[in-house]
Protein backbone atom coordinates (compact mmCIF):
# COMPACT_ATOMS: atom_id res chain seq x y z
CA UNK A 1 0.00 0.00 0.00
CA UNK A 2 1.28 3.05 -1.07
CA UNK A 3 1.27 6.16 1.12
CA UNK A 4 0.59 9.52 0.04
CA UNK A 5 2.55 12.34 2.01
CA UNK A 6 1.31 16.19 1.80
CA UNK A 7 2.84 19.28 2.88
CA UNK A 8 1.97 20.12 6.65
CA UNK A 9 0.77 22.77 4.79
CA UNK A 10 -2.39 21.40 4.10
CA UNK A 11 -5.26 22.13 6.73
CA UNK A 12 -8.44 20.08 6.86
CA UNK A 13 -11.43 20.06 8.89
CA UNK A 14 -12.52 16.49 10.27
CA UNK A 15 -16.22 17.05 11.38
CA UNK A 16 -17.70 13.53 12.66
CA UNK A 17 -20.07 13.02 15.55
CA UNK A 18 -18.81 9.14 15.87
CA UNK A 19 -15.53 9.87 18.66
CA UNK A 20 -14.09 5.95 17.58
CA UNK A 21 -14.24 7.42 13.81
CA UNK A 22 -13.21 10.91 14.44
CA UNK A 23 -10.11 9.48 16.40
CA UNK A 24 -9.02 7.12 14.07
CA UNK A 25 -10.10 9.12 10.65
CA UNK A 26 -7.38 11.73 12.85
CA UNK A 27 -4.65 9.51 13.39
CA UNK A 28 -5.04 8.22 9.67
CA UNK A 29 -4.64 11.64 7.67
CA UNK A 30 -2.08 13.02 10.03
CA UNK A 31 -0.28 10.41 9.43
CA UNK A 32 0.03 11.16 5.40
CA UNK A 33 1.62 15.06 6.54
CA UNK A 34 -1.80 16.53 6.77
CA UNK A 35 -2.65 19.11 9.78
CA UNK A 36 -6.15 17.83 10.81
CA UNK A 37 -8.45 19.54 13.08
CA UNK A 38 -11.43 17.88 14.67
CA UNK A 39 -15.45 18.66 15.30
CA UNK A 40 -17.96 16.60 16.70
CA UNK A 41 -20.94 18.24 14.70
CA UNK A 42 -21.74 21.12 12.45
CA UNK A 43 -22.19 23.78 14.41
CA UNK A 44 -18.63 23.37 16.12
CA UNK A 45 -17.79 23.12 13.02
CA UNK A 46 -19.12 26.09 11.75
CA UNK A 47 -16.90 28.03 14.28
CA UNK A 48 -13.63 26.31 13.60
CA UNK A 49 -14.33 26.92 9.90
CA UNK A 50 -14.75 30.70 10.89
CA UNK A 51 -11.60 31.02 12.75
CA UNK A 52 -9.59 28.79 10.12
CA UNK A 53 -8.36 28.34 6.50
CA UNK A 54 -8.85 24.76 5.58
CA UNK A 55 -7.71 23.69 2.10
CA UNK A 56 -10.57 21.05 2.73
CA UNK A 57 -13.42 19.65 5.21
CA UNK A 58 -14.84 15.93 5.39
CA UNK A 59 -17.55 15.89 7.42
CA UNK A 60 -20.25 13.20 8.20
CA UNK A 61 -23.54 13.70 6.70
CA UNK A 62 -25.31 12.55 10.23
CA UNK A 63 -24.91 13.89 13.11
CA UNK A 64 -26.62 15.96 15.66
CA UNK A 65 -27.08 19.63 15.72
CA UNK A 66 -25.98 20.48 12.47
CA UNK A 67 -26.04 17.86 10.19
CA UNK A 68 -22.95 17.72 7.33
CA UNK A 69 -25.88 19.33 5.20
CA UNK A 70 -26.61 21.64 6.99
CA UNK A 71 -23.37 22.33 7.12
CA UNK A 72 -21.86 22.54 3.74
CA UNK A 73 -24.90 24.98 2.91
CA UNK A 74 -23.91 27.23 5.64
CA UNK A 75 -19.66 27.13 4.67
CA UNK A 76 -21.25 27.85 0.59
CA UNK A 77 -22.88 30.47 2.46
CA UNK A 78 -20.14 32.55 3.39
CA UNK A 79 -18.55 34.94 1.17
CA UNK A 80 -15.09 34.58 3.17
CA UNK A 81 -12.92 31.47 1.61
CA UNK A 82 -14.36 27.95 -0.31
CA UNK A 83 -12.57 25.16 0.74
CA UNK A 84 -12.97 21.78 -1.19
CA UNK A 85 -15.83 19.57 0.85
CA UNK A 86 -16.47 16.31 0.99
CA UNK A 87 -19.26 14.46 2.93
CA UNK A 88 -18.92 10.93 4.65
CA UNK A 89 -21.96 9.12 4.02
CA UNK A 90 -24.48 6.25 5.29
CA UNK A 91 -28.14 5.74 5.17
CA UNK A 92 -29.00 9.27 4.44
CA UNK A 93 -32.07 11.13 2.99
CA UNK A 94 -30.42 13.30 0.66
CA UNK A 95 -30.18 12.28 -2.95
CA UNK A 96 -26.12 12.74 -4.06
CA UNK A 97 -27.26 14.94 -6.85
CA UNK A 98 -28.93 17.13 -4.47
CA UNK A 99 -25.45 17.58 -2.33
CA UNK A 100 -23.33 18.24 -5.11
CA UNK A 101 -26.00 20.91 -5.98
CA UNK A 102 -25.52 22.30 -2.72
CA UNK A 103 -21.52 22.37 -3.35
CA UNK A 104 -20.29 19.05 -2.05
CA UNK A 105 -17.02 18.08 -4.21
CA UNK A 106 -16.77 14.75 -3.29
CA UNK A 107 -19.10 11.97 -1.18
CA UNK A 108 -17.61 8.79 0.27
CA UNK A 109 -19.85 6.08 0.89
CA UNK A 110 -19.73 4.24 4.27
CA UNK A 111 -18.33 1.72 4.78
CA UNK A 112 -15.21 2.96 2.24
CA UNK A 113 -11.35 1.74 2.23
CA UNK A 114 -9.00 4.06 3.69
CA UNK A 115 -6.75 3.98 0.35
CA UNK A 116 -10.04 4.92 -1.49
CA UNK A 117 -11.15 7.96 0.88
CA UNK A 118 -7.12 8.90 1.03
CA UNK A 119 -6.83 9.17 -3.29
CA UNK A 120 -10.36 11.09 -2.88
CA UNK A 121 -8.31 13.52 0.01
CA UNK A 122 -5.12 13.88 -2.52
CA UNK A 123 -7.35 14.40 -5.56
CA UNK A 124 -9.35 17.65 -3.95
CA UNK A 125 -6.14 18.84 -2.61
CA UNK A 126 -4.43 18.79 -5.75
CA UNK A 127 -7.26 20.77 -7.24
CA UNK A 128 -7.61 22.95 -4.12
CA UNK A 129 -3.91 23.96 -4.85
CA UNK A 130 -4.43 23.78 -8.61
CA UNK A 131 -7.10 26.55 -7.81
CA UNK A 132 -5.08 28.79 -5.54
CA UNK A 133 -2.36 29.12 -8.13
CA UNK A 134 -4.49 30.19 -10.37
CA UNK A 135 -5.22 32.82 -8.40
CA UNK A 136 -9.48 31.64 -8.59
CA UNK B 1 -11.38 -9.18 27.53
CA UNK B 2 -8.41 -7.75 25.63
CA UNK B 3 -5.21 -9.93 26.20
CA UNK B 4 -2.17 -8.06 27.71
CA UNK B 5 0.42 -6.51 25.07
CA UNK B 6 3.05 -9.09 25.84
CA UNK B 7 0.40 -12.25 24.49
CA UNK B 8 1.66 -13.56 21.08
CA UNK B 9 -1.93 -12.95 19.47
CA UNK B 10 -0.72 -9.44 18.86
CA UNK B 11 1.87 -10.05 16.85
CA UNK B 12 0.10 -12.25 14.49
CA UNK B 13 -2.65 -9.46 14.15
CA UNK B 14 -0.89 -6.84 13.39
CA UNK B 15 1.38 -9.11 11.25
CA UNK B 16 -0.93 -11.02 8.86
CA UNK B 17 -4.36 -8.14 9.67
CA UNK B 18 -5.88 -9.05 5.90
CA UNK B 19 -6.51 -12.18 7.49
CA UNK B 20 -9.04 -10.76 10.00
CA UNK B 21 -12.49 -9.13 9.22
CA UNK B 22 -13.18 -6.43 11.63
CA UNK B 23 -17.34 -5.61 11.71
CA UNK B 24 -16.44 -2.04 13.02
CA UNK B 25 -15.62 0.74 10.20
CA UNK B 26 -13.28 2.26 12.86
CA UNK B 27 -11.27 -0.81 13.64
CA UNK B 28 -10.73 -1.80 10.28
CA UNK B 29 -9.23 1.82 9.48
CA UNK B 30 -7.83 1.42 12.16
CA UNK B 31 -5.83 -1.74 11.07
CA UNK B 32 -5.63 -0.17 7.94
CA UNK B 33 -3.25 2.26 9.49
CA UNK B 34 -1.34 -0.40 11.15
CA UNK B 35 -0.78 -2.44 8.72
CA UNK B 36 1.18 0.90 6.90
CA UNK B 37 3.20 1.34 9.97
CA UNK B 38 3.73 -2.50 9.80
CA UNK B 39 4.95 -2.85 6.29
CA UNK B 40 6.95 0.30 5.95
CA UNK B 41 9.98 -0.18 4.48
CA UNK B 42 12.08 2.61 5.46
CA UNK B 43 12.02 1.53 8.65
CA UNK B 44 13.10 -1.28 11.23
CA UNK B 45 10.36 -4.30 10.86
CA UNK B 46 10.74 -5.51 14.23
CA UNK B 47 10.15 -1.54 15.69
CA UNK B 48 7.25 -1.23 12.88
CA UNK B 49 5.53 -4.35 14.55
CA UNK B 50 5.91 -3.20 18.55
CA UNK B 51 5.16 0.23 16.72
CA UNK B 52 2.00 -1.65 15.48
CA UNK B 53 0.89 -3.67 18.68
CA UNK B 54 1.06 -0.46 20.65
CA UNK B 55 -1.73 1.07 18.54
CA UNK B 56 -3.63 -1.81 18.28
CA UNK B 57 -3.65 -2.42 21.61
CA UNK B 58 -4.01 0.99 22.99
CA UNK B 59 -6.85 1.22 20.11
CA UNK B 60 -8.89 -2.21 21.60
CA UNK B 61 -7.92 -1.84 24.95
CA UNK B 62 -9.51 1.80 25.33
CA UNK B 63 -12.92 0.84 23.33
CA UNK B 64 -13.19 -2.63 24.13
CA UNK B 65 -16.82 -1.38 25.88
CA UNK B 66 -18.16 -0.69 22.12
CA UNK B 67 -15.92 -3.30 19.94
CA UNK B 68 -17.74 -5.89 21.78
CA UNK B 69 -17.86 -7.83 18.54
CA UNK B 70 -14.66 -6.95 16.80
CA UNK B 71 -13.33 -8.22 20.69
CA UNK B 72 -14.56 -11.31 21.06
CA UNK B 73 -13.80 -12.12 17.16
CA UNK B 74 -10.10 -11.34 18.02
CA UNK B 75 -9.85 -12.76 21.17
CA UNK B 76 -12.90 -15.19 22.46
CA UNK B 77 -12.07 -18.67 23.15
CA UNK B 78 -8.51 -17.94 21.41
CA UNK B 79 -5.36 -20.43 23.03
CA UNK B 80 -3.20 -18.66 24.57
CA UNK B 81 -5.55 -15.48 26.03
Amino acid sequence: MDQQNFSKEKKLLLVEDDSLMLEVLKDLLSETGITVHTSVNGAEGLKKFSENKYDLIISDIQMPILNGVEFLKKVRSQDTYSPKFMLLTGYSTYKNEEVYRLGADALMNKPFEFDDLINEVHKLLMESESRGLNGS
Amino acid sequence: MVPDKTNPIWRKIVSYSDDYIFTTLATKLMMMRVKMIVENENTNKEENILQGIDIAYEYFKKNQSILIEDVDYLFKDKDGV
